[in-house]
């Protein structure tokens, strides 16, 4: 519930254009011996908030240092618009990056962090335009080949810091700094070069859960008026639904699914996306013909088809989708087994004859009290079995 | 400045978390500290004022011993001598220990363990030992010379020139620069090199901006832990030059060895003293320079 309401009020991006800015094909990645990206394949598009999302060890940031350059990939290609920029190093490309911890110099104060990717542009202008343009198109050349004055860079600087809402830093030394500050001076400066995709690596895992919040809708915001595209790493499931245009889904170095998040909430793909995007009631079934599908012994209407007869499926049903309601009166009867207040909601837990159902819900139900459970043909959601992925 | 951060923290745990007698431990320790550093310093002290007049029934306190020492060109060369010694040592080492200490910290972590190991393996041997060695190979008859002569050219007497000192003093105390300014470039994160990158910094500017304004408390260490014993030691000089000139050291131990003056050469081991704290207090100045800015500021925050 928590969450759909979050997603409301983030108004998607209109000027979203499905120009692909970043091709990722084939991608793989081994470490002695340890295959940490098995093969990935993925279209960026311009202007995207894009979320890598998936339990630590999936290969999420792996990804995320090879588009950066700060890995190279065993085998496959990153198409930066359709050019291959794998011989391209971290500081010849056009992304940058907002670490995990910050990584802001210690010996800078916040106005030379911020200021110091202009400085070194000023330095290299020349030959890292001829480079730019050899490698890239001449398209890009034109904000990088200006050189700035001392006077513009400290004006870029000061918009940057406004832009994150840290007007009056400049002076500010970096351990003077909190967490949520040094993040945001962290963002300024990967901005001020304004790249054509920013890359950030877990960067709100550091905060506490007040200050994440008010950071997505900053980041969002901030991406939204800068127009630059967004590769987000995360785990946190409620942060990739929050910002992201596009989630991609991970594990063991495999995408499992692409979709906005709309469509990985509501249409997960299979088993593991339904629970690690948001809790699921996942039920072994049957599925009898098109829109027909029998589990716990009942033969229950569903909107889904295209399955084969008899197919094994995996029934979802999420928590919120459940209603609880007299006994006898809904599909299942069974017994309100165990009570949790959440804030928002009460998670109950009902045993019905065959399983336990997890059911958000704002109405208090008694422990004991004898009820059954409802839930509509729309509220059900069939996918195929996910056999051959070990959990 | 983290480092700073961090002994604070823990000084706050030691004070709160008093192990009962765990004090005590330490009466030996300072008992030592109190009889042979305190005591014997405050007797140079003493030595060093007594006039020439003082007898076993009277003490006469004055600064003829200092007097004397900075009235002699003879004794201002030697110090001279000593300190140019010692610097020009100290920036060999670093100019040597510097970018050596730079591969190490480079280089995986097998090659590291026996880089190091290399690099300290010499101290296990005893210090005269190896500066006799080195003494050997500089002789008119070594080795050194008789490679020399293969290619014709004549036997030279390395002892009489301060290049010989200078090789020995750079040899023996070569690791103490490049242990601390290894550790401090081992101690600088890996992500903000990555980020200098990220912002379009090529790897030369990666060094100049990010790694080696950070490893200047390494370099300031290193300098110090070499500066100092250069500066006085004895050995290297006894063995490696042929005392055609006192250096500073020298000049103190015959004060007190051969029946000498001790009052003299307590005087003159006190100036050489001083001016070694007043370098050391200069270098470490400059290293507080960049924390006494950060502390300013820190002052100044304004919760927002």
């Amino acid at each position: 519930m928590v969450i759909k309401q979050q997603q409301k009020k983030i108004v998607k991006n209109t000027n979203k254009s499905d120009k692909p800015l970043i091709e990722l094909i084939g991608l793989t990645k081994e470490y002695n011996g340890n295959i940490v990206l098995k093969g990935i394949n993925l279209t960026i598009n311009e202007n995207e908030f894009v979320t890598l999302l998936g339990p630590s060890g999936c290969g999420k940031t792996t990804t995320l240092r090879i588009i950066g350059g700060f890995e190279k990939p065993t085998s496959g290609q990153v198409l930066f618009d359709g050019k291959d920029i794998d011989e391209l190093e971290s500081y010849q490309r056009p992304s940058n990056t907002v670490f995990q911890k910050y990584a802001l110099f210690p010996h800078y104060n916040v106005e030379e962090n911020v200021a110091f990717g202009l400085t070194i542009r000023n330095i290299n202008n020349t030959k890292l335009t001829t480079r730019i343009r050899r490698k890239l198109g001449s398209k890009h050349v034109s904000e990088t080949e200006k050189v700035y004055s001392k006077e513009m860079i400290a004006k870029k600087v000061t918009k940057m810091l406004k832009l994150v809402g840290l007007e009056g830093f400049e002076k500010r030394q970096i351990s003077s700094l909190s967490g949520g500050q040094q993040q945001r001076v962290a963002i300024a400066r990967a901005l001020i070069n304004e790249p054509k995709v920013l890359l950030l690596d877990e960067p709100l895992g550091a905060l506490d859960l007040k200050l994440r919040q008010e950071m997505q809708y900053e980041l969002k915001e901030i991406q939204r008026n800068t127009g630059i595209t967004f590769i987000f790493v995360t785990h946190d499931q409620e942060e990739a639904l929050t910002m992201s245009d596009k989630i991609v889904v991970m594990r063991d170095g495999i995408i499992q699914q692409v979709g906005t998040p709309e469509d990985i909430y509501n249409e997960p793909l299979n088993e593991f996306v339904a629970n690690f995007v948001g809790e699921s009631n996942i039920i072994d079934g049957n599925m009898k013909k098109d829109y027909l599908v029998n589990f716990d012994g009942k033969d229950i209407e569903c909107v889904d088809r295209g399955f084969s007869s008899n197919e094994q499926v995996n029934v979802v049903i999420r928590p919120e989708d459940i209603d609880i309601v007299p006994e006898g009166e809904g599909v299942f009867d069974g017994i309100v087994d165990y009570v949790i207040f959440k804030g928002v909601h009460f998670e109950i837990d009902v045993k019905t004859s065959n399983r336990i159902y997890t059911i958000h819900t704002t109405d208090y139900q008694e422990e004991g009290k004898k009820v059954a459970i409802k839930f509509g043909p729309e509220d059900i959601h069939i996918m195929e079995k996910l056999e051959n992925v070990s959990r | 400045m983290l480092a700073v951060k961090n002994s604070k923290n823990n000084r706050k745990f030691f004070r709160k978390h008093k192990i009962d007698g765990f004090e005590l431990l330490a009466t030996p320790y300072f008992a030592i500290v109190l009889i042979l550093i305190l005591l014997p310093v405050l007797m140079i002290g003493l030595y060093a004022f007594l006039g020439s007049e003082t007898t076993s029934d009277m003490i006469v306190f004055s600064f003829e011993n200092f007097v004397r020492f900075f009235s002699s060109k003879e004794n201002l060369i030697a110090l001279w001598k000593s300190l140019k010694l010692a610097l020009i040592s100290t920036i060999i080492c670093l100019i040597i220990g510097y970018p050596f200490a730079y591969f190490i910290a480079g280089a995986s972590q097998k090659v590291r363990n026996g880089l190091i190991l290399l690099v300290t393996a010499p101290m296990w041997i005893n210090m005269l030992l190896r500066v006799y060695a080195w003494r050997q190979i500089f002789d008119m008859q070594g080795p050194l010379n008789s490679i020399l002569g293969w290619f014709g050219i004549e036997a030279i007497d390395f002892l009489a020139y301060d290049f010989a000192a200078i090789v020995g003093m750079v040899y023996v105390y070569l690791p103490f620069m490049i242990i601390p300014i290894y550790t401090t470039l081992m101690k600088i994160e890996r992500s903000y090199i990555e980020s200098a990158l990220d912002l379009g910094a090529k790897p030369k500017q990666v060094f100049s901006k990010i790694i080696l304004p950070l490893s200047i408390p390494g370099v300031l260490s290193g300098v110090t832990m070499v500066l100092l014993p250069t500066a006085t030691t004895l050995v290297i000089p006894e063995y490696l030059s042929k005392n055609n000139y006192a250096l500073i050291g020298n000049l103190i131990e015959m004060n007190f060895k051969s029946g000498g003056d001790w009052g003299y050469g307590s005087a003159v081991s006190l100036i050489l003293g001083a001016i070694i704290m007043i370098l050391v207090f200069m270098a470490n100045r400059f290293d507080r320079l960049g924390d006494a800015k950060e502390k300013s500021s820190i002052r100044s925050v304004k919760k927002i």
